[in-house]
């Protein structure tokens, strides 16, 4: 169904996603078979980041995933389409 | 309390607590005063959340807005109608936006009780349009029943519970296959 979604947005929280010993691979390998493009916004901003290829999205998540997976406070609303 | 002694403590308060700290001390006075719930005023409309909650409602009072850039994001790409699904809907702060636009149908989902009782409440205050349908369920890949974690202080993180955790942060919800 996900799959299907033209446009999907996520809450990405590195904390969450390591206490639950979450498996970052298993998103990202999702978004880059089924979409092309997104965007990552810190989750306390409210100014758009920018458009981007799904792979340099993709490049963040991971960094992110690993620098933020300590920090309880940090998260990114992230979209991606089509 | 005189008008002169209620300013001072006003003025004292603004002086020793920053933000957060008043929001603190504004939840401990309502846990004393046997208040549950604060009802916020902001871009996305009039939204209950619990005292408990640091982390939704918290930002939600302070900034008067959520995830801005997502939600306008959500209303261009839907602005010629569609269909939405909000899965892990909470209080309702995404999905209120999105219902604005009577040419979108919106399904929300959210598994936790307590959460889906304001969710509920908060469509109702908010969205006009009926076009929005409500589900007290989590969506997984298997039918039946799953145990959720409650974290205390936030009212976002509500997950499938494993192990572990006091009995009191944990609530039951059915699960549907999607």
């Amino acid at each position: 169904m996900l799959a299907r979604a033209e446009l999907l947005t996520l809450e990405f929280w590195p904390y969450a996603l390591a206490g639950d010993a979450g498996d970052v691979t298993t998103i990202v390998d999702f978004l880059r078979a089924n979409f092309t493009q997104g965007e990552i916004v810190a989750g306390d901003s409210d100014d758009p980041a920018g458009t981007e290829p799904i792979a340099a999205l993709i490049d963040q998540l991971i960094k992110r995933a690993e620098s933020d997976r300590a920090d309880r406070d940090v998260y990114y609303d992230v979209w991606v389409s089509k | 309390m005189s008008a002169w002694a209620r300013r001072g403590i006003e003025a004292l308060i603004g002086r020793v607590f920053d933000k957060y700290d008043r929001y603190r001390l504004l939840q401990w006075l309502a846990r004393d005063q046997g208040i549950s719930g604060f009802v916020v005023e902001g871009a996305q409309g009039i939204v209950e959340g619990p005292v408990e909650d640091f982390a939704i409602l918290r930002t939600y009072a302070q900034k008067r807005r959520w995830a801005q850039p997502t939600s306008e994001r959500i209303a261009v790409f839907l602005k010629d109608g569609g269909s939405y699904l909000d899965i892990g809907a909470n209080i309702g702060l995404t999905t209120i936006p999105v219902a604005r636009n009577p040419k979108v149908d919106c399904v929300a989902f959210e598994p936790d009780p307590v959460m889906f009782a304001l969710l509920r409440a908060n469509i109702a205050r908010n969205c006009e349009h009926a076009n929005v349908t409500l589900h007290n369920l989590a969506l997984s890949d298997h039918e039946g029943t799953v145990t959720l974690m409650r974290s205390p202080g936030n009212a976002g993180d509500i997950r499938i519970h494993r192990s572990g955790g006091p009995a009191s942060d944990r609530a039951c919800s059915p699960a549907r296959s999607c």
